[in-house]
């Protein structure tokens, strides 16, 4: 009884992390190859980074938010602190700076598993398997528009038929107004936790209790409202013209936004202009996407220039990513070969027969366990391989190429 | 657009004080909250519902997103910070403050302004740790899950953490109130992702409880 209880204990996997079978690894593996190819002919090139880096790459600049969500361990070769990646974005501004010879524009693009340190208090993943692409070099709303269609292209693949919800935002319009209210540094930080959590009854108070100018308050009240349709951009155009960073930032949201409604017409377009969501770590244009069946975002992005400023050199960066495993409940495993059961041995003519059916995209399994060909043909497969008149032959379900699994 | 939404309240005083406050806003509960034992009532408006849960359940319920909105005290929303939420109203209903108390016979010879090191009793153990932090007192904190006053009395704890309304409890217990760590208040909350999805209905919603409560 009690070595069956080790058993068990040596089986159960920490909180937050799972297998996934064949068929969540199928559907997981074939988004992921079908995202990678998506980028790859936009441009955008994989690449590979490593698991686990020195801490301080992973935290630099603006990352510091990592900090608590990153695994740390000591690398007994160097005593120095390592870092498992909780976010392969840094990752990348790192690498992009490492190849950066000038200005010029770099599109990347990436897929892997990120650890978070810190179980989800709502029982979600610690291993997100994060996808995503990421443009450098490229300062203009340009760059913002290509990887705002792309996520939504990408979203698309991965939830066909889902209505989905682009939501934008900039980081520039709340900052601008923080910054004019002319607060200390840890005043402004909790206006900041306070506009991030939209918790306007204590941004009041906030503001109130550091005699903050009206007019500056009444500010904040008109933020509030400043979400939704299209038209909001004209309100905020009105209510904010004195403030020339924030018509700028206004400017680059219409840009994209007519953009993006005339490519995507089926997609919901809205914006919500008090939104800070990653302020500490974002410099500029904020999307996320949304669908109905999920709680939270399914994916999300921004602008994040200067992050790679830590590692030597400013560079402009834009990019989003997403998490495939919260969409795995909706994925299915996307059968698109024949499946044919050959009799086992090791006959050079059934060996033949099999290799070139494998080389014409059929997948073949030889049945090891012997005996008679299995009549009727077992469950999973459409075909089997038989002798007739001498030579081998498919029989059964006469799979067609080009094969559609039902 | 789906613009049905579900609110996630907590069975007493928040459910009493919020249902006036929903019926200024065109939406009544269908069914007697006290008579009913449905975890899910529905109202008058058919496209909202109630969801009646514990109070501590509730940030857990909105913040997954299997309520779009809910109502939770400043308290519970401070003891489970890292949630994700908006909290864009203040219903100003299930009012009280978070103090300190102790024993009438302690707070008699006791100066807050000279603690070093204390010994709480709490429901609050974030709440308390941070209050204490703050001003470079250390803390022992031993977590309870009610009747927090008992704990002074039979040596458990020096000093407890809770919530006053009005402080009876204390006084019959023979504790007195001697530090206010913050008022405290019941808010709205609202999952960030049907807030973007459904922005309209709970906009709509935001701005008729806020008519309310102003008036």
């Amino acid at each position: 009884m009690s070595k069956r209880k080790d058993i068990l204990a040596s089986w159960m996997l920490p909180a937050g992390f799972e297998d996934m079978g064949p068929q969540q690894a199928a559907a997981l593996e074939g988004k992921r190859r079908e995202l990678l190819d998506l980028f790859a002919s936009w441009g955008y090139r994989q690449v590979i980074p490593p698991m686990l880096e020195h801490l301080e790459g992973l935290l630099t600049g603006s990352a510091i938010d990592l900090d608590l969500e990153t695994w740390k361990v000591l690398d007994q070769a160097s005593g120095r602190v390592l870092g498992f990646r909780s976010d392969m974005t840094p990752q990348m501004a790192r690498i992009d700076v490492q190849m950066a010879r000038g200005d010029e524009a770099r599109r990347l693009s990436y897929a892997g598993t990120v650890l978070r340190a810190r179980p989800d208090a709502l029982g979600g993943s610690r291993a997100p398997f994060q996808v995503g692409a990421e443009m450098f070099g490229v300062a203009s709303a340009d760059a913002d528009l290509e990887i705002l269609s792309l996520m939504v292209e990408s979203v698309q693949r991965c939830c066909p038929g889902t209505e989905l919800v682009l939501d934008l935002g900039h980081v520039a319009i709340s900052q601008c107004l923080a910054e004019a209210c002319g607060l200390g540094q840890q005043d402004r930080e909790e206006l900041l936790r306070f506009l991030e959590r939209k918790a306007w009854p204590d941004l009041r108070q906030l503001l109130q209790a550091n005699a903050v100018p009206a007019q500056q308050a009444e500010a904040f009240r008109a933020l509030s409202e400043l979400h939704g349709d299209h038209e909001i951009l004209d309100r905020a155009r009105q209510r904010f013209a004195s403030y020339p960073v924030i018509l700028r930032a206004l400017e680059e949201l219409d840009f994209v936004w007519q953009v993006l409604a005339q490519r995507y017409p089926q997609l919901s377009i809205r914006a919500d202009l008090a939104e800070m969501q990653g302020h500490r770590y974002h410099t500029g244009m904020l999307f996320a996407l949304f669908s109905p069946q999920q709680g939270a975002a399914i994916a999300r992005g921004g602008r994040y220039d200067g992050v790679g400023k830590a590692f030597g050199r400013y560079r402009p960066a834009t990019g989003f990513s997403l998490d495939l495993r919260p969409l795995l409940r909706d994925l299915t495993e996307e059968r698109n070969s024949p499946r044919v059961l050959a009799p086992g041995g090791s006959d050079p003519s059934l060996w033949q027969a099999i290799q070139d059916l494998r080389a014409q995209g059929y997948t073949v399994v030889q049945d090891l366990a012997g005996g008679a060909p299995a009549q009727p043909l077992p469950a999973g497969f459409d075909a089997c391989l038989v002798v007739e008149g001498g030579r081998w032959t498919l029989a059964g379900r006469e799979p067609e190429f080009p094969f559609s699994a039902s | 657009m789906n613009d049905s939404l579900t609110i996630a309240l907590s069975k007493g005083r928040i459910l009493e004080e919020s249902i006036p406050l929903f019926a200024a806003a065109g939406i009544e509960l269908a069914e007697d909250p006290d008579k009913s034992r449905k975890l899910i009532l529905p109202s008058t408006d058919p496209q909202v519902r109630f969801l009646v849960i514990r109070a501590s359940d509730v940030p857990t319920y909105v913040s997954w997103g299997a309520a779009d909105l809910g109502i939770a005290g400043k308290d519970v929303l401070l003891e489970q910070e890292n949630l994700a939420l908006y909290e864009p109203l203040d219903l100003r209903i299930g009012v009280c403050r978070m103090s300190v108390a102790e024993p009438a016979a302690l707070a008699a010879g006791d100066r807050p302004e000279s603690w070093e090191r204390v010994r709480i009793a709490t429901k609050y153990p974030k709440i308390t740790k941070r209050f204490f932090q703050a001003r470079g007192i250390q803390t022992e904190i031993i977590k309870l899950y009610g009747s927090m006053e008992l704990a002074p009395l039979v040596g458990l704890a020096d000093r407890i953490v809770d919530l006053v309304s009005t402080g009876r409890t204390l006084r019959e217990n023979g504790l007195v109130e001697v530090e206010e760590i913050m008022p405290i208040s019941s808010r709205l909350v609202v999952n960030p992702a049907a807030m973007k999805r459904k922005g309209k209905a709970i906009e709509d919603l935001i701005r008729k409880l806020e008519a309310e409560i102003g008036q």
